[in-house]
């Protein structure tokens, strides 16, 4: 199999209600990312891999479709994957397969999300993804499952609400230096405590906000990447793995299928020891104790990452920085393409275009996504 | 601030089929203004931000999705709505992991078998984790009570790991919680489950009102 390329990458800024079509937000990213290639013209692009949450969103089945002229597939190929909140990462999976295969020299991966639209909330939607005959009766909110595992978590590592608030503060924080996020700003661990309770332990600031937003990454095979620039970001590991969709017959207290997912990636990449060869870790923070439940699976050590953030050790300057992007937390959250966000900014962070974010001497860096009904995990590792 | 709502004109409604009109007309009465002034403050605030063209006029136009379901719900589903109208919780046990399947299936995901051996649960447990929740599907209306739910495990279902302390299966559901102050919930906590009165239940999840601790 021959080795994989990030050539480029580009996004739009994450809003709520941002103004645009989906089309619009999609053929932006999708430029922005071919204009950092040095202008690439399309006609260079063998096929699109895209990827997008549920049609129910934009109120439109089929809505690959909706990517079509964008992303610019007119007479090529084009695919959709979908994982739920896992899509993201999972299109660069997927994409990786494509040229990884051979069969594509140079693939475009496109992810996006228009979560504004569904009136009065996309929350609404989301109690569709809950088993339909025995759970949806009891009146459920996506909220709910998650309120449940931070409890289950925090049970099992006895960890107070005050620790997980400062990823919150943390990555809203990252987010102030990245120019497309949403919701970066300054708060405290007592903002996060004081804000509404949703789902006890869950606050408002502890989740991340639904957004409107579009992501694109340029791959390409090895020999391509390297006429196309001197700063290849190379995805050397790639997996998914699964757990079972009856979350209520398992252990919620560890994320085993990220930890499986991890270990098979990492192999691939020849990495040995994770906590000494990894530079920059983009694990998933839809919510703020996600980031230390994910982390925990990528270390391979339940209970690791909260011990690390009470040392300070996953903030940016810190020796396991997290989420230097600012996260779903803190950049938004438009599902499919807030993964990808966090494959793209693996690539700036290793070719040194992550301006004020950047991480210093990052070499190797983890990107990671989570979704369906909380029992997908998927990871790519990256190194420049 | 200019956003613009689109609304459908009586005369385009009369020349449509009767059942597109009418969701035409209910989507104009029922999405109504929503959030029509956080759009104008969206576009206001991204006017002054985003790289690039925003339009001059954003305008809104209304869409409902009206559609209903009827599921069957298969041979194990079946069987697990028909025992709690008995009161009981119905499984399945799998011949070559030994699992106890609630809720229940025909195959086994783990040894990837036919699973045909029929169980009775009574469906006393302990809470594998809760929470409270104050609010429903609707995130935006706090419920006027907040509401304990709870995933619970059945007793003697517990499959742990090797080597460590997690579990790697338990048969057990999603519920609320009753008769307990949120205060004095614990993970472990010993529960049982409450029914409606037998004439009242139709087969359903919600034959269960809830599940309440084992006092004494």
């Amino acid at each position: 199999m021959r080795r994989v390329a990030i050539v480029g990458a580009g996004m739009t800024d994450f809003r709520s209600m941002l103004p645009h079509s989906s089309p619009e937000m999609i053929r932006e990213a999708v430029k922005r990312c071919l204009d950092d290639v040095g202008s690439l013209s399309i006609r260079y692009v063998d096929g699109v891999l895209c990827a997008s949450a549920p049609d129910a969103f934009d109120g439109y089945h089929d809505k690959v479709s909706i990517a079509n002229e964008a992303a610019g597939a007119i007479g090529k190929p084009i695919t959709r994957v979908f994982v739920g909140g896992g899509s993201g990462v999972a299109a660069a999976v997927s994409g990786w397969y494509h040229v990884a295969s051979g069969l594509f020299d140079t693939l475009l991966v496109v992810a996006w999300e228009k979560m504004s639209p569904p009136y009065p909330h996309a929350q609404k939607l989301f109690q569709t993804i809950f088993e339909p005959v025995i759970e949806q009766p009891l009146g459920p909110n996506l909220i709910w499952i998650f309120a449940l595992e931070m409890r289950r978590y925090m049970e099992a590592h006895n960890l107070s609400k005050e620790l997980i608030a400062e990823v919150a503060v943390k990555n809203k924080a990252n987010a102030l230096d990245h120019p497309h996020a949403q919701l970066g700003a300054k708060i405290t661990v007592e903002d996060v405590l004081r804000s509404e309770v949703m789902v006890w332990p869950v606050n408002r600031l502890d989740i991340s906000p639904t957004s409107d937003g579009a992501v694109a990454i340029l791959l390409a095979s090895e020999d391509v990447a390297r006429k196309l620039t001197d700063t290849p970001v190379w995805i050397d590991g790639v997996a998914t793995c699964l757990d079972s969709q009856y979350w209520t017959n398992r252990d919620l207290a560890f994320p085993y299928y990220v930890y499986l997912a991890a270990q098979k990636a990492y192999r691939m990449a020849g990495i040995k020891n994770p906590l000494k060869e990894v530079d920059v870790w983009e694990p998933y923070d839809p919510f703020t104790y996600k980031e230390l439940h994910h982390l925990d699976g990528l270390l391979g050590k339940p209970g690791l990452a909260p011990k690390l953030l009470k040392e300070g050790q996953l903030h940016r300057d810190g020796d396991y920085p997290a989420s230097p992007s600012g996260g779903l937390l803190g950049v938004g959250n438009p599902i499919a393409a807030a993964g990808l966000m966090k494959v793209a900014e693996l690539y700036w962070q290793l070719s040194e275009r992550a301006g004020k974010r950047q991480v210093p001497n990052a070499y190797v860096g983890v990107a990671q996504a989570w979704g369906d009904l909380m029992q997908v995990g998927t990871v790519v590792v990256c190194r420049r | 601030m200019s956003v613009r709502l689109v609304k459908f004109r009586r005369e385009t409604l009369a020349g449509l089929d009767e059942g597109l009109a009418g969701l035409l007309s209910r989507a104009t009465a029922e999405v109504g203004e929503g959030r029509i002034s956080s759009w104008a403050k969206a576009l206001e605030e991204v006017k002054g931000r985003t790289e690039f063209e925003v339009p001059e006029t954003l305008v809104v136009t209304p869409y409902l999705f009206d559609f209903r379901y009827r599921r069957s719900t298969g041979v194990a589903l079946t069987r697990f709505l028909e025992g709690l109208k008995e009161g009981k919780f119905v499984g399945t046990r799998c011949s070559g992991c030994g699992r106890v399947l609630i809720p229940p299936r025909t195959f086994c995901e783990w040894c990837f078998r036919r699973v045909d051996e029929w169980i009775e649960h009574s469906g006393e447990g302990e809470v594998a984790t809760y929470s409270i929740a104050h609010i429903g599907t609707n995130p935006k209306v706090r419920l006027p009570r907040p509401e304990p739910i709870a995933v619970i495990w059945f007793e003697g279902t517990k499959v742990l790991r090797p080597n460590s302390k997690t579990v790697a299966h338990a048969a057990g559901i999603l519920h609320r919680l009753g008769e307990v102050d949120p205060q004095e919930i614990r993970i472990g906590m010993r529960v049982r489950p409450v029914w409606r009165p037998k004439e009242e239940r139709v087969g359903s999840i919600t034959d269960v009102l809830y599940f309440a601790p084992v006092r004494g």
